[in-house]
């Protein structure tokens, strides 16, 4: 397999598939599918194959491919990947081959373009988790924002054209202002050796003066925390998850939001003296997005906008992770990526399924549902299991991890972070009784369970991969960690500012 | 002998004649035919462009260079498809067809004369004919209230702003005694900045905003765009704006180049108005010309922007913006025109379902609208992030912020257009025809905004080459 373009490939085969789609006839729904299911067939297992054939002991960036884009400028189609960009590809592999799936049953009307769209966005987070380039990075960075406008506006649920506005334009907002930041960058870094280049290997390779470091590190967490969403910059995030359909909820909550955290590690692996600055701040918000999240997800009646806060809430754990700085911290915050991905992927497309027939998702609405639709209530625990940090699930080791490392670095935050979980356990359960538990109601007599091949594929593919990982993380583990240790060093040599 | 690095003007003016004597005798009727000739007029035109050498002519009034030419070829690109956009017009032009094809191809020439200026002399007598000819063309359609208006406020405006520069540039040549630009930076590179000449440069700066439609000559724009003739809006738009940004590289840039430091300034705070301006002006419209009118208000704010940088990347981006400008606003205003034919409004909300009613018609106004607004992957947006690079590089943060803050809003109101074609079901479902070779140009423009922005380099590449010429 050498000199095979593998990145090149998972990453350009939704992107053949939206150009092959646009020669389709409408009409012809089963071939539409079909390219959509072949091409992230293609990226999934192309991924899983990446994983194994990475090599963990080597580290660094490998398969790298580049080729000259503009040459006046310095600007390259340059590819590659670490441990947390393989793991990240491989996330993102498996939500939209679920999420295909999903759309299958959910998605009824204009599906040629529901699953162009959707490609479209997916080719753009592979080219964000795969840049070495700054102005690709960017690039990507918009591609996978812009189809959410369409997907959310034509095929989402109420007060979807209110939603899907905001959340463009807030997170085009953030893309500018970390735009701003990465130029501030390429010029500086090109003032240093007489060569402006975009390349982020040859950045991050030099060393910048510390105050210039803290200054142009702002914009950059500021642009990126919009995405993760951190907490003041996150109300665009439970509006579009409630409007957006249940595919596209998936990827929003299992990927897209994962690309702002992974611009913000990649910027304090470029500016480690910024980031050492920054990161108490960092840890501090990060208590706001845990508590002020759950809260708020508790108060919540509609399980879409639960789960949405909820997210933010997660997310928050991540930060945490990322703000500590070493080692298991790291670690455990790019695996609670992972594992969140899934979850959330797996939330999305249960409450997608219920929705889908009962046209509302009030928690209030349902009850004793789990005899009418067994097989969603049993995922749809092991889901919000998985969420609460239960053991033998994903999420449990990555929060293990991340709340290991706060201890050292920051010993109050995490103790009050921990409590976070009883919160997430709270709403948690509390809506399983709700909906699942308790007297059936009559309303819901013709309630039909994921029975088929199709409807059952994505759920119980992404709670395989939830136990998968958490009963041996070293699969994962072993790969995000080659990618961490360098990083960690680079900070840790980084006098604090 | 020199002459004959006019060839392309001289046969932009001989298709223009060519045009216009044949319409005393024939009778009314329909003139696509001058719409081919004009348009193969100025494919030779710009086949000749390929043949040129690089010197003076005209006793050192005129020069081809490279960046003549590259302007050139825009020039020749705008013609090209706003000729075509007069053909799908000409039916709603009651008299006179033949003259409209004719004043148009004058106007171009005149445009090609003002990318090959070297004095402020030369500029003035160019610039007035282009003037003369758009003043014409924007009050066409005599029998319309609106036209006629739109006309007189295009006129009046364009008046002023003449009167502008030209009381300017006799600052500046009571400052140097000299009239070339070459003489005239030779002048300033020695003499200490004075009153007199701080005064001609801010003159000569305010005269320049009319043609490029920025603060604070502006104010014609979204009345004309609206009320003309549509072609003659995109020839507007793309061609005009163009000759406008031409004649600030060379006056700006190399004439009074020297002093950079007197006026760069003062366009940074008119680049930031501008755009402040024309992106907050366009949120609220409902005609789709006249939000294209402020939105080019707003882009003339981008453009500015790259001025105000003052350096070759800043050169270098205002050339790629307005390629890929064209391509955006002739790709847009085919659909336009197209549409109108069909429905006969502009209004933003006719437009609602146009995805059902024809999908090329919608793409091609998604494609040519996100990329002036300069979403990824299409042309606009490697213009405008050559732009940001510009003005970062050269540390002009708040109007970098002002920029990435406009370019959100810029992004809202395209996206209601976005919305209204494919997020509302249409009242009127018949579907709406489009002729094959309409199908092509529109085809092929598309694939031009999407290749400048899929593939820049070798533009890139020229334009960068360009700019660093010119210092």
């Amino acid at each position: 397999m050498e000199g095979f373009p593998i990145l090149s490939v998972i990453m350009l085969s939704p992107l053949a598939a939206v150009i092959l789609l646009l020669f389709v006839d409408d009409a012809r729904v089963a071939l539409v599918r079909g390219i959509a299911i072949a091409s992230t067939s293609i990226s999934l297992a192309l991924s899983l194959y990446l994983l194994f054939i990475y090599d963990k002991v080597k580290g660094g960036f490998q398969f790298i491919e580049k080729i000259e884009w503009v040459q006046s400028l310095g600007i390259s189609y340059h590819l590659g990947v670490d441990g947390i960009s393989v793991a990240m590809v491989l996330l993102t592999s498996i939500v939209i081959f679920t999420g295909v799936f999903v759309s299958w049953v959910g998605i009824k009307h204009r599906i040629r373009e529901h699953y162009m769209f959707l490609l479209l966005l997916v080719a753009g987070v592979y080219g964000v988790f795969m840049s070495l380039d700054l102005l690709f990075f960017f690039l990507f960075y918009e591609l996978a924002v812009i189809p959410m406008y369409p997907l959310i506006g034509i095929w989402g649920s109420a007060n979807r054209e209110y939603a899907t506005m905001k959340l463009t334009l807030y997170l085009s907002l953030g893309a500018m202002i970390a735009l701003l930041g990465l130029l501030s960058l390429y010029f500086t870094a090109g003032a240093k050796t007489g060569v402006y280049t975009f390349d982020m290997l040859q950045i991050a390779s030099l060393s910048y003066e510390t105050g210039y470091q803290i200054k142009v590190f702002l914009p950059l967490l500021l642009g990126f925390g919009i995405l993760v969403p951190l907490a003041p910059f996150h109300s665009w995030s439970p509006t579009g998850h409630a409007a957006a359909p249940s595919a596209v909820s998936m990827l929003h909550a299992g990927v897209l939001m994962k690309l702002g955290a992974y611009g913000i590690l990649r910027t304090m692996w470029m500016l480690p003296d910024g980031a050492q600055y920054w990161m108490p701040w960092v840890a501090g918000l990060s208590l706001i997005n845990i508590f002020y999240g759950g809260m708020v997800a508790m108060s919540r009646r509609d399980m879409k906008f639960m789960i949405g806060y909820s997210s933010s809430s997660h997310m928050g754990y991540v930060l945490l992770g990322i703000a500590t700085v070493n080692y298991i911290g790291v670690n455990g915050a790019v695996l609670l990526m992972f594992a969140h991905g899934v979850m959330t992927a797996l939330a999305f497309s249960l409450i997608g399924f219920v929705y889908d027939q009962a046209h509302t998702r009030m928690i209030y609405d349902f009850s004793g549902l789990a005899k009418k639709v067994p097989f969603v209530a049993v995922a749809f625990a092991i889901m919000g299991f998985a969420s609460s940090g239960l053991p033998g699930l994903a999420n449990f080791v990555a929060e293990l991890m991340v709340f290991i490392g706060a201890f050292k670095e920051y010993p109050v935050h995490a103790i009050i972070a921990v409590f976070g979980i009883i919160i997430t356990a709270t709403y948690m359960l509390r809506c399983m009784r709700d909906v699942f538990f308790r007297e059936p109601m009559e309303k819901w007599d013709d309630l039909r369970d994921a029975s088929t091949f199709v409807e059952r594929l994505p759920f119980v593919l992404l709670i395989a991969v939830l136990l998968i990982v958490g009963f041996y993380p070293a699969v994962l583990v072993d790969v995000i960690n080659s990618g961490v240790v360098p990083l960690v060093n680079k900070l840790n040599a980084a006098q604090v500012g | 002998m020199n002459l004959f690095r006019l060839i392309p003007e001289f046969i932009m003016l001989g298709t223009a004649f060519l045009l216009l004597v044949p319409e005393l005798f024939l009778p009314k009727g329909s003139r696509k035919a001058f719409g081919v000739i004009g348009i193969l007029g100025t494919a030779s035109a710009a086949i000749s462009l390929l043949y040129m050498d690089y010197g003076l002519a005209l006793a050192g009034l005129f020069v081809q260079d490279q960046m003549s030419i590259y302007f050139k070829w825009l020039f020749a690109i705008a013609s090209v498809f706003v000729l075509y956009i007069v053909m799908l017009y000409e039916d709603s032009i009651k008299n006179w067809r033949g003259e409209f094809y004719s004043i148009i191809v004058f106007a171009i020439s005149g445009m090609m004369m003002l990318a090959s200026v070297t004095d402020f002399v030369g500029f003035y007598v160019s610039l007035e004919f282009v003037a003369i000819c758009l003043y014409v063309l924007a009050a066409y359609l005599s029998d319309s209230r609106v036209t006629s208006e739109a006309g007189l406020k295009y006129l009046i405006t364009g008046a002023l702003a003449s009167g502008f520069l030209l009381y300017g540039i006799s600052f500046i040549y009571g400052a140097t005694g000299v009239t070339g630009f070459a003489a005239v930076a030779a002048a300033l590179q020695t003499a200490e900045p004075t009153g007199f000449l701080i005064i001609g440069i801010v003159l000569v700066v305010m005269g320049l905003t009319f043609k490029i439609s920025s603060i604070p000559f502006h104010v014609w724009s979204p009345d004309v765009y609206q009320g003309a003739p549509t072609p003659v809006t995109a020839l507007l738009a793309a061609a005009s704006k163009a000759a406008g940004f031409v004649v600030i590289l060379r006056i700006l840039f190399v004439a009074l180049g020297p002093v950079k430091g007197e006026w760069v300034a003062f366009v940074a705070v008119i680049s930031g108005i501008t755009l402040l301006f024309g992106n907050l002006a366009a949120m609220p419209q409902k005609d789709l010309k006249r939000l294209i009118a402020y939105a080019g208000i707003g882009s003339a704010g981008y453009l500015l922007m790259a001025v105000a940088a003052a350096s070759e990347l800043g050169a270098g981006a205002i050339m790629f913006y307005l390629l890929a400008y064209i391509f955006g606003i002739v790709g847009s205003f085919i659909a336009i025109v197209v549409f109108h034919k069909a429905e006969g409004s502009d209004l933003i909300e006719s437009y609602s379902g146009l995805y059902k009613r024809s999908p090329l018609l919608a793409f091609s106004l998604f494609i040519g609208l996100l990329s002036i607004a300069g979403f990824p992957p299409l042309g606009g947006f490697i213009a405008k992030f050559y732009i940001f690079m510009a003005a970062v590089k050269e540390g002009l943060w708040v109007l970098a912020a002002i920029g990435a803050l406009m370019a959100i809003i810029g992004m809202y109101y395209f996206l209601l257009v976005i919305k209204s074609m494919y997020l509302r079901q249409p009242t009127n479902e018949t579907p709406i025809h489009v002729d094959m070779t309409t199908r092509g140009v529109l085809y092929f423009v598309n694939a031009a905004t999407i290749l400048l922005g899929v593939y820049p380099g070798p533009v890139t590449d020229w334009v960068m080459s360009i700019a660093h010429s010119l210092f």
